[in-house]
């Protein structure tokens, strides 16, 4: 009897214990899953940021370098520049007087006014009549 | 029992804390993704946006800038931190000092050695390496596998990409970005854009949390300055000028080319000069700008205006003759003629011509002080002609009642009074423009960075110092100075009409005027039948040279320079038959320096 009664109370005390430590695993798999879902909302957070951080970066870094780019391709049409690179060709550029430039419009004509086209006139004018001075003497 | 229920009660009250402590962690969980006020106001996060600086261009807009920021990197060597630091490289364990500096000296373009020295001061941190805007240097040296101790700050530097070109005018700014002269120092306010901002929270590791950003403001650029210089003129005037001094051995130089009808300002410069991105190691002479900032008397520049203020009162004509003798007792200590006086009386046309003090000292006493004086004002002498320059001076020009009895006769030969360039090619612009002077303008407009325009100038009369046939008759007198007959004949173009006159001024030393300091001028405008141009270039003589007179090193400077521009603006020349006559520039050279054959002055060409 006494061997049966103590029995039943170890029987009795293993399930209390098994109940409560039921109770704490329940609890602490709870904490763990509230860890584990806070780190990956935490980690997913962080990647956005990051991403976002990494984009505005992009955007500024792209921005300058368009600036500096700009720059460069800039001082590369600058006169020193220009006739640096001419000058190790052996070239030099001038502008033409204005006596040689004839202007057209846009449909061909020649713009009325022009020095340069009343000086060609009467260069052609004058080699024409000594042609003809030298054909005749011939 | 008892301890049973001792046992029982321990474990509920474990239990019930547990739960406490889970539900105080999903409060404290749920609060931190939902609610804001959880975080501490100490991690409110706040950061400036740099604004880029505005540009300036000249006349062709964006094409061709004079003066851009552009963002760059600062590099700086901490030794402290690279030696404590161990950097690995991919195949290698460790790299030792030598091989990141030689990284970063091949990245950067920098002497080894020298900056393998200066990591052994460790007492001083942060030792400035270089200034870079290599993208591909940047890559490398944020590589922190192959780079340490190396800090890296984001900068803007102000580029001028002419270099020293035009730097009088562009000015230049100091280390914190501020203009400290020129253009970059008058408009600095509307140039130097507005920072923008960010503000929101940030994390305990100090990052931005950028969901809790609260605050964006994107930084304003600054506005772009658009001027009237044309920077091909500007190059040509500049290496033009600084040829020309070496080989009239002057000490400095200035020059400033002028669109005769608006008073735009196509081209400035003034030597010696600065390079705009040293400003601090230039000296006090090579950063003024001689044009606007020096006054000086001009001598007989200034004649022009005397025998136009005659003609316009009426007083005299072109050719109304004067005595060239200096014993008349009408006149107090007339001015000497040097070798001009060879004929017993001279037109005021000759007197122009030759540059006669005599007849130009008399026509100004005839004229009268207080007559003179209120046309040199009218010219627009003794005050600022409102350039948008900074340091602008006014000139000298006491009242006329302060004068005393020399002056009457010394200032209308352009001694006594005190002048800056500017003020001597805006008064022959008037000459130019017939008779309406205008505002001389170097800024054409300011347009912000949303596109509106800011300020827009349009050309400005000032007034008409005289009327449309005197500057005219002006004119027509001012031909022969630049003809075979007159003290410029170097200055005539082939193909063009110039109308000019030389100026050859003793500069004042301890209050008395140097027999051998010079300062030589000429003034020009061309073509003078229609004018396009005003050009004045004056060398300042340190020493006595053989090139000390206008006509001889001022007016051959004034050739290139007009030429050289009427070429490039495609003007039509006036004088086709000059181009017909001559095949080369040369001929024409030795014509106009062989006497005998008198050039005449073609009146005709300006008549209404």
């Amino acid at each position: 009897m006494i061997k049966r009664k103590k029995n039943k109370r170890v029987t009795k005390r293993m399930s209390r214990s098994a109940v409560g430590s039921g109770y704490i695993l329940g609890m602490v798999v709870l904490i763990a899953v509230a860890v584990v879902l806070n780190t990956i909302a935490e980690s997913n957070c962080e990647q956005v940021t990051n991403a976002i951080g990494e984009k505005e970066r992009q955007i500024k870094s792209l921005e300058d370098q368009k600036v500096r780019e700009a720059a460069r391709w800039q001082e590369l049409k600058t006169i020193d520049k220009i006739e640096e690179r001419l000058c190790l060709h052996g070239m030099k550029m001038a502008y033409p007087h204005p006596h040689q430039i004839i202007r057209l419009t846009s449909d061909g004509k020649v713009l009325p006014g022009q020095q340069s086209v009343a000086l060609a006139r009467k260069r052609s004018q004058s080699r024409m009549a000594s042609t003809s001075t030298y054909r005749q003497h011939r | 029992m008892k301890a049973l229920a001792a046992g029982s009660g321990r474990l509920l009250f474990l239990e019930a804390l547990l739960a406490a402590f889970v539900v105080y962690v999903i409060y404290r969980l749920v609060c931190a993704h939902l609610n804001e006020e959880i975080v501490a106001p100490d991690y409110t996060y706040e950061r400036e946006l740099p604004a880029l600086r505005g540009s300036i261009y000249d006349r062709y807009g964006e094409e061709y800038p004079l003066a851009k920021s552009v963002p760059v990197w600062e590099y700086r060597l901490d030794p402290v931190s690279l030696t404590n630091t161990v950097v690995k490289k991919r195949g290698e364990r460790r790299r030792n000092k030598g091989a990141i500096m030689k990284t970063v000296a091949d990245a950067l373009s920098l002497d080894y050695e020298k900056i393998m020295n200066m990591t052994d001061n460790v007492k001083n941190r942060y030792q400035f390496l270089a200034i870079s805007s290599d993208a591909d240097a940047n890559r490398t040296i944020c590589d922190s596998k192959l780079v340490a101790g190396i800090a890296i700050e984001d900068r803007q530097i102000r580029e001028y990409l002419h270099n020293r070109s035009l730097c009088h005018v562009l000015g230049s700014v100091n280390a914190e970005h501020v203009g400290s002269a020129g253009i970059e120092q008058r408009y600095n306010r509307d140039l130097t854009g507005i920072p923008g901002k960010i503000i929101g929270k940030k994390d305990a590791r100090g990052r931005e949390l950028y969901d809790k950003r609260e605050i964006s403001i994107d930084p304003r650029p600054g506005a772009d300055i658009y001027l009237t210089i044309d920077h091909n003129i500007q190059s040509d005037v500049e290496s033009i000028l600084e040829k020309g001094i070496k080989e009239y051995g002057a000490g400095s130089g200035w020059c400033v080319v002028m669109d005769a009808k608006t008073g735009a300002i196509y081209a400035l410069a003034s030597f010696p000069d600065f390079n705009p991105s040293e400003y601090n190691k230039a000296g006090d002479e090579a950063k003024r700008n001689r044009v606007t900032n020096l006054t000086y008397e001009p001598g007989s520049v200034m004649k022009v205006i005397t025998a136009a203020a005659a003609i316009d009162t009426g007083l005299v004509r072109p050719e109304t003759r004067y005595r060239t003798n200096r014993n008349d007792d009408r006149y107090y200590r007339l001015p000497s003629d040097g070798s001009h006086t060879w004929e017993p009386t001279m037109t005021i046309t000759d007197a122009i011509v030759h540059s006669s003090n005599i007849v130009i000292g008399k026509l100004g006493v005839d004229l009268g002080p207080k007559k003179l004086y209120e046309y040199m004002c009218a010219f627009g002498f003794g005050k600022k002609t409102g350039i948008e320059l900074p340091g602008e001076e006014a000139g000298i020009l006491p009242h006329w009642e302060k004068w005393d009895k020399v002056k009457w006769s010394r200032a209308p030969i352009g001694q006594g009074v005190s002048v800056t360039a500017m003020q001597l090619v805006s008064a022959y612009q008037a000459i130019a423009n017939n008779g309406l002077r205008m505002r001389p303008y170097i800024i054409d407009k300011i347009v912000a960075s949303d596109g509106t325009e800011i300020l827009k100038n349009s050309p400005e009369p000032l007034g008409r110092p005289i009327s449309a046939r005197t500057a005219r008759q002006m004119r027509a007198i001012m031909l022969g100075v630049a003809s075979k007959n007159g003290t410029a004949r170097r200055a005539a173009i082939r193909g063009y009409s110039v109308a000019g006159k030389t100026g050859t001024a003793q500069k004042v030393i301890n209050g008395h005027y140097s027999d051998s300091l010079y300062r030589a001028t000429f003034c020009g405008i061309v073509p003078a039948t229609d004018p396009k141009l005003v050009v004045l270039v004056t060398l300042d003589f340190e020493q006595r040279t053989k090139f000390h007179q206008g006509g001889n090193s001022s007016g051959p400077i004034f050739k290139s320079i007009a030429s050289s521009a009427l070429r490039y603006l495609m003007v039509e020349p006036d004088r086709p038959d000059e181009i017909e006559e001559f095949d080369s520039e040369t001929e024409f050279e030795k014509f106009m320096e062989s006497r005998g054959r008198k050039y005449d002055i073609i009146e005709s060409d300006f008549q209404e």
